[in-house]
């Protein structure tokens, strides 16, 4: 309902503090995960999105609805992620996966009790998934995510990430050949 | 639509590199496939032709495994005081004087080490250009001066040399009538 965010926003501009929490609650979840799935560290992820929906308040009196409303919190999201991952990138190929094993795998393993070899072998996909992403360049990492993760059409990725559309689908294309080319044997 | 065209001039599947879709470059369609975006007739006719296509197919398959195998990355849960931490910002923002609430919307722009240094060069060399004595009007006073001097100071420099040979000959006199002496 991106026209219900707009009306939100425009209510927060009146000063109606109970619409900013419900526009937190409606896009907190996705703005973090896509914001983690990009860092890969959930307390990055969790300190960014503090500083995008910092940011969306702040900017309550001036907003108007010239756009989605979720492309233009994506878009703050994503310059706030880029912007990290440019400053961050010595440091993180410095660091190795181990030290925050796939949280998000363990959660999903507890419900259905695998055995641990099924355990271990969903952990190893789960860090070539990983890595794979993480090994995109940062405008096809976002574009995969919003793509695949945030269903996100290619007219708003080209507005999140100031492109056109073809700009769009070529960096798409180009990621998930990556992709593909580097995960292929999980086809097998 | 590229996939009609394509399945409809004969897809005789098995040969990697006379595969239509391959040559045409056309793989952006199992993209298309892979999110759901083609029609349920594209979706058919295009898992047709793989059904005949060994490297379509092959394509496909692992297209579809990537897909699935992303819908695996999970991320983990968000942290309780979440909304409690940013509400906490938002209420130590409110409080803050009119003119920190201004910079705080400065200073998350990203401000690289080499901006601080740059700027101060800058400040630096237009510190120096202004203040230099060396300024365009200086310049252009003094060549006014060289010009109106030039001729006078050449009438001196001819008499002073003139001056000097005099004194010179004189000299000369001096010492021969000492030298007679």
């Amino acid at each position: 309902m991106p026209e219900w965010d707009a009306e939100l926003m425009l209510r927060v501009r009146e000063g109606d503090e109970a619409s900013f929490s419900l526009l937190l609650e409606r896009h907190r979840n996705p703005v973090i995960h896509f914001l983690y799935r990009m860092v890969q560290n959930q307390a990055v992820a969790e300190e960014l999105a503090q500083e995008v929906f910092l940011r969306v308040y702040r900017s309550r009196e001036t907003y108007e609805p010239t756009a989605k409303f979720t492309t233009w919190l994506f878009r703050i999201a994503t310059h706030l992620a880029l912007n990290w991952i440019r400053d961050h990138r010595n440091e993180r190929q410095q660091t190795s996966l181990d030290g925050e094993v796939l949280e998000g795998a363990a959660r999903q393993v507890a419900d259905r009790v695998p055995s641990i070899e099924q355990r271990l072998v969903r952990n190893a996909r789960l860090a070539e998934i990983r890595t794979a992403i993480e090994t995109l360049p940062a405008k096809q990492r976002a574009a995969v995510l919003m793509h695949k993760y945030e269903e996100l059409d290619y007219t708003q990725i080209a507005q999140v990430l100031e492109c056109s559309e073809s700009a769009v689908k070529s960096l798409l294309f180009r990621a998930y050949e990556t992709l593909r080319l580097r995960l292929a044997r999980f086809a097998g | 639509m590229h996939i009609g065209n394509s399945v409809a001039n004969g897809l005789p599947g098995g040969d990697f590199h006379k595969c239509p879709l391959q040559l045409d470059g056309e793989t952006g369609i199992f993209l298309k496939w892979m999110e759901g975006s083609l029609s349920p007739e594209e979706s058919a006719l295009l898992e047709r032709h793989a059904g005949l296509c060994p490297a379509c197919r092959s394509i496909m398959q692992e297209h579809q495994a990537v897909w699935s195998a992303l819908d695996v990355w999970e991320p983990g849960e968000v942290s309780p005081d979440f909304n409690r931490n940013l509400y906490a910002a938002i209420d130590r923002e409110r409080r803050l004087p009119w003119w920190k609430r201004a910079l705080a919307w400065v200073s998350p722009l990203p401000v690289r080490p080499a901006v601080p240094l740059a700027t101060s060069c800058l400040l630096l060399l237009a510190v120096l250009l202004f203040q230099s004595p060396v300024s365009p009007d200086f310049k252009t006073k003094q060549a006014g001066i060289y010009e109106r001097v030039d001729v006078e100071q050449v009438d001196r420099s001819l008499d002073d040399l003139n001056l000097l040979r005099e004194l010179h000959e004189e000299l000369k006199l001096e010492s021969a009538a000492a030298e007679n002496l």
